[in-house]
């Protein structure tokens, strides 16, 4: 039995230790060396493992689960800890190293189910001479109900607030060969939180950090101003696979994140565990398949000020133009000067939030709404390239007073004028 | 014959002095310059055209004789533009006749605030349980203003975007926000554009010390007028912060960082021949802040305090206009990554990263012409970064790496082909206790655009198509030897292929996708009395489809359906996970900007099976949103505007764990709301 094998291992490595002086691990110790553990809650524990060594630093590559009385492993953690040497001196001196355990309520449910009730949580530490020295954690499972606090009573736990990941207690994805390690969340200007104008087009950068390789499955989530001036209620936005296995670091970008409604929305990033919790508890928001691994910014919806008209039935619209199309607009009243104003997105699409760039246009005077693009402004396009053209209106004291949306359109040069009349 | 331009005279006379030209927007100046040595006859016969920065300004222009007034571009941002007048003769020469800067500046104050502020009452919901967390009567308000003065010599700013939240169920968990708060001044000076500013400080650098932050604190610049040299110096957070009482100013030593960077071109007629840079960054961090997760062993009761100095210097050198990039950086840190005062002390280690560009700009730009090639790409890119390199700026950047990556990309008019490979590897210093790991991904998209007939009805139906293949291989393995030291063999393959179809026409946008991933292991198991047992893990398939479209089906009515599926499965198994997502978000505007609906429908589903089949789950969650908005009184100017709102959501949450007996809640709530929106001026 491998538990017994084990233990047989930690007694006969304890008298080796004591027989080879040159042995640079000379104990370790986990704390807390023995865990009772509720199926109906999930597990997070922060333990840590006391290293006593000198000289060399050690290495334990990965932990186990393992079943008492049963030969075989129930759960792998790949998360290795490193344990450094002190320096400068030869006498072996204690090094702690924290590690977190977490075991999600199913999983532990699972094993529950299929009669496993005793558990081992083992550690081979290992150095560079050779050196090796095993520690195991007991856990036990038990079936108590989960408790709910009463209504009047204040919760055990403080209310979780809206996504300071931050204070989330940290959990290891076990088992699997990705390992994250750091979740980022943020708009393409570094912030945390934005404030944009109703219809302006937004997305955020998720950056993720992890070792080994492997399949990120996760969910972008939306609360919007109709349910965050309440309890927000967050449905999926966009499902995410992704395979993540070249530079340690990644950036996910954002699907287009709504921007109809004024107010406040809150985006969250929700990674997927293998098991979802199960649902006991009737006040956990259980939308976020594991809370405990996600991230959340906000963003403001403001509306545009209703000093700036919007501007519509311009020409051309999602078609083609050439050096005979005129373009076309409705006269602004207070307009001093108008922007007729050609963007696109950069050739070199290399960052993970493209922006669309003004490549040309043309400076008109009140009065005007109606204009051929010209030499000038057409020497800087290409034909059969696809761009976007607005017109923006301007009071004399440089105030906006009106603008269009972006208007796709098609540059194909003496091709087009016959079919677009 | 073809048209070209050809340099005849520079030259100008105008209403302001012979040096740079400056023009004061606030007093509606116009420019006048007179084309003296060219002659009148002509400027009779040709046509006057002009460029102010990006813009054809030909419209502004008017002449007498040989005097060009150029009428006051208030469009314009305050800054400096390049000017250029040419003369178009009617056989379409175009002669260049007039060339300079323009100072544009604007010396007034331009003033803009947004406002917004809502009280909610939540007037019926399914059970006060459901909601114990949350008030029913809150308040929430969102601030933004800003206000700058961009006077010739001295320009000052300000912004300000805050939001407040009664129930302080906000991302800091307090009730107020500063999102981001900013004031500052420039001055001209002798030696160059002074600046100073307090508030959100954005370090946009992206390289080995620096990879774009935004913190709260001090900073100072000094800028050349020509941009030849940039210095910047600062005094920050080293922690995002959004509380309004929660470092505004860096005075925690334990989370504060000072630095400064600086950009240099050596050749003043050629800049881009030469541009050195440098940045230095030293502090310490408890490295938390909004919006970051820690999955590792760091939480806010243990995090330890982290700390240490980084400085980089890099050179950029580009030739044949631009065609070829050459960039070098070497980095090097000083600093305590477990924590000060306990474990390791400081420790000294370094970065670099090399680059080469070469690409179908300036001399370059027909040299693929023969081959019709329109724009092309080649590159190539080596970074190493050491087990110990730290930066307080760049804490994410991954450690004990080598990443060499080349690429190539070539686009004709309709098709682009990208080509590339990244090798990577670690255990750059060979340590003879560590596993020697290596990763090779090679990669290929291509991209094609057809020129469609717009005439033809199927392509008018279903939109102009755009089609995108693209498929990638990625090997990792290590020296089987090394399985004595770390307790696993490596050695697998992930196949990633994914094919994109994108359609757009006017009024429907539509995109299918659809991927697979397949990993496949060749690692064996391994077994050792004092490592363990080692377990590869199995060979996975893993496919994804997703179908999203957005159609406007009538004015001021638009749709947005989403549908998504993943498919998990592993290999000889019967393990398996099964998602698959539906939305449909409906807006209608029932009367123009007076009376909005919008409507959210989403449902969830997941089903996964474990542990060869001895255990499943089934999680279902469905759930509506329902807002409508009416504009009670319209926002004019400066008065004020408000606006009545119910808003009602549902959720219903199912799952089931094996055949136990299915566990459902469903919850709803109905809130009523009244907000007032004021704004003036821009709001940016």
């Amino acid at each position: 039995m491998i538990h017994r094998f084990f233990s047989f291992l930690i007694v006969a490595s304890g008298f080796l230790f004591a027989a080879q002086s040159q042995a640079t691990i000379e104990s370790v110790v986990v704390s807390p060396a023995n865990l009772e553990v509720n199926i109906n809650e999930d597990l997070l524990v922060n333990a840590v493992w006391t290293v006593t060594l000198s000289e060399n630093n050690a290495l334990s590559p990965r932990g186990e689960y393992y079943e008492v009385g049963s030969d075989g492993s129930l759960l792998q953690v790949n998360m290795p800890l490193n344990v450094l040497a002190p320096t400068g001196t030869t006498v072996p001196q204690a090094v702690m190293t924290p590690e977190t355990l977490s075991l999600s309520q199913s999983q532990l449910q699972m094993w529950w189910m299929l009669g496993v009730r005793d558990i081992e949580y083992i550690r081979v530490f290992r150095d560079g001479d050779g050196s090796q020295v095993i520690s195991l954690m007991a856990i036990t499972l038990v079936d108590t109900p989960t408790t709910v606090p009463p209504p009047d009573s204040p919760p055990s736990s403080p209310p979780p607030t809206i996504g300071d990941g931050g204070d989330a207690p940290p959990v290891a994805i076990s088992g699997q060969a990705l390992d994250l390690t750091r979740l980022e969340l943020r708009f393409s200007d570094f912030k945390n939180v934005k404030f944009v104008d109703r219809g302006d087009q937004l997305h955020a950068l998720l950056e993720v950090s992890y070792r080994g390789n492997g399949l990120l499955r996760g969910e972008w989530q939306i609360a919007d101003p109709a349910t965050s001036s309440a309890q927000p209620v967050f449905r999926v936005l966009h499902l995410v696979n992704q395979q993540l296995s070249d530079f340690e670091r990644t950036e996910i970008r954002s699907p287009a994140l709504p921007t109809e409604l004024s107010g406040r929305y809150y985006l969250r990033f929700c990674v997927s565990t293998t098991e979802r919790q199960t649902l006991t508890d009737t006040e956990q928001d259980l939308s976020c398949p594991s809370e405990l691994i996600s991230t959340v910014v906000g963003y403001q919806v403001l509306d545009a000020s209703p000093a700036i008209i919007e501007l519509f039935g311009l020409q051309p619209n999602n078609s083609a133009f050439d050096s005979q199309t005129p373009f076309q607009w409705p006269e602004v009243r207070d307009a001093a000067m108008y922007q007729l104003q050609i963007l696109a997105f950069p050739k070199s699409q290399q960052g993970p939030d493209p922006q669309l760039n003004l490549l040309t246009g043309l400076l008109l005077p009140a009065g005007e709404t109606k204009t051929l693009a010209g030499n000038i402004v057409l020497s800087k396009l290409t034909h059969g390239e696809h761009y976007f053209w607005r017109i923006v209106a301007f009071r004399a004291d440089g105030e906006k007073v009106a603008q269009s949306q972006m208007i796709p359109i098609q540059y194909l040069e003496g091709q087009t004028h016959g079919a677009s009349e | 014959m073809k048209a070209k331009v050809v340099l005849l005279s520079l030259m100008l006379l105008s209403n302001t002095s012979l040096a740079l030209q400056g023009l004061d927007l606030a007093q509606a100046e116009n420019l006048e310059v007179a084309l003296i040595n060219v002659d009148e006859s002509q400027l009779e016969q040709s046509t006057l055209r002009a460029i102010l920065g990006q813009y054809d300004i030909s419209a502004l222009l008017s002449r007498e004789k040989n005097l060009v007034r150029i009428q006051s571009p208030s469009a314009l941002e305050p800054g400096r533009y390049p000017l250029q007048i040419f003369l178009v003769e009617p056989s379409g020469n175009q002669i260049l006749v007039y060339e300079d800067k323009l100072d544009i500046y604007r010396a007034s104050w331009q003033k803009g605030i947004h406002l917004r502020t809502k009280a909610t009452q939540r007037i019926d919901e399914s059970a006060k349980e459901d909601f114990s967390h949350t008030v029913d009567l809150l308040s929430e308000s969102a601030l933004q203003s800003q206000a700058r003065f961009s006077g010739r010599n001295t320009a000052f700013h300000s912004a300000i975007q805050a939001q407040h939240r009664s129930d302080s169920q906000t991302q800091s968990g307090k009730k107020l926000e500063l999102a981001h708060f900013k004031v500052g001044a420039n001055k001209k000076t002798a030696v160059g554009n002074l600046g100073f500013s307090l508030g959100n400080q954005t370090i946009q650098r992206q390289g080995l010390v620096f990879n774009g932050f935004d913190r709260r604190g001090l900073s100072t610049s000094l800028e050349s007028e020509s941009g030849r040299y940039q210095l910047n110096t600062f005094y920050i957070n080293s922690d995002p912060a959004l509380a309004v009482d929660e470092q505004l100013l860096p005075t925690d030593k334990q989370q504060r960082s000072y630095g400064s960077t600086l950009d240099f071109s050596v050749f003043k007629e050629h800049p881009e021949r030469l541009r050195l840079s440098s940045g230095f960054i030293k502090g310490q961090t408890k490295n938390l802040g909004t919006g970051i997760i820690y999955l590792a062993d760091l939480n806010e009761d243990n995090a330890p305090t982290l700390g240490g100095s980084t400085w980089h210097l890099a050179a950029d050198s580009r030739w044949l206009e631009n065609a070829l990039h050459l960039h070098a950086q070497k980095a090097h840190s000083q600093f305590d990554s477990d924590g000060i005062g306990v474990g390791e002390d400081k420790q000294k280690d370094e970065a670099t990263r090399f680059l080469v560009n070469v690409n179908s700009q300036g001399s370059l730009k027909d040299a693929l012409a023969p081959l019709k090639v329109k724009q092309w790409n080649v590159s190539w890119q080596s970074q190493h970064v050491g087990e110990h390199y730290y930066s307080l700026a760049n804490i994410s950047l991954p450690r004990d790496v080598r990443i060499d990556q080349s690429m190539l990309n070539v686009g004709w008019t309709r098709f682009s082909l990208l080509l590339g490979q990244t090798r990577s590897s670690n255990n750059l210093d060979a340590q003879p206790d560590q596993a020697k790991q290596e990763s090779t991904k090679s990669q290929v998209q291509l991209q094609y655009t057809p020129l469609l007939q717009q005439s033809n009805p199927f392509w008018r139906a279903i939109g102009q198509p755009s089609l995108s293949l693209s498929a990638a291989k990625t090997n990792r393995n290590q020296r089987d030897s090394d399985v004595n030291l770390v307790g696993y063999h490596l050695d697998d393959t992930t196949h990633e292929n994914h094919i994109t179809a994108t359609f757009q026409r006017q009024k429907l946008n539509w995109s299918l996708q659809h991927g697979v991933v397949r990993f496949e292991n060749a690692a064996a198991a391994f077994s050792d009395p004092l490592l363990g047992v080692f377990t590869p893990s199995p060979d996975t398939e893993n496919r994804f489809t997703s179908l999203s479209l957005h159609v406007q089906a009538m004015k001021n009515w638009t749709i947005s359906p989403v549908l998504q599926w993943t498919d998990y499965g592993v290999k000889d198994s019967r393990n398996a996970q099964e998602a698959f997502n539906a939305g449909l978000n409906l807006s209608a505007q029932l009367l123009k900007n007076r009376l909005g609906v919008h409507l959210n429908y989403n449902m969830n589903k997941q089903d996964a099976v474990y542990a060869e089949g001895l255990a499943t789950q089934n999680y279902q969650r469905r759930q509506s949103t329902l807002s409508l908005n009416w504009q009670a009184k319209e926002a004019k100017g400066q008065k004020p505007g408000v606006t009545l709102s119910l808003n009602g959501s549902w959720s219903e949450n199912e799952n089931q764990f094996n055949s136990d007996p299915l566990v459902k809640n469903d919850n709803y709530q109905i809130v009523l709301g009244v907000e007032v929106f004021w704004a003036d001026g821009e709001g940016q």
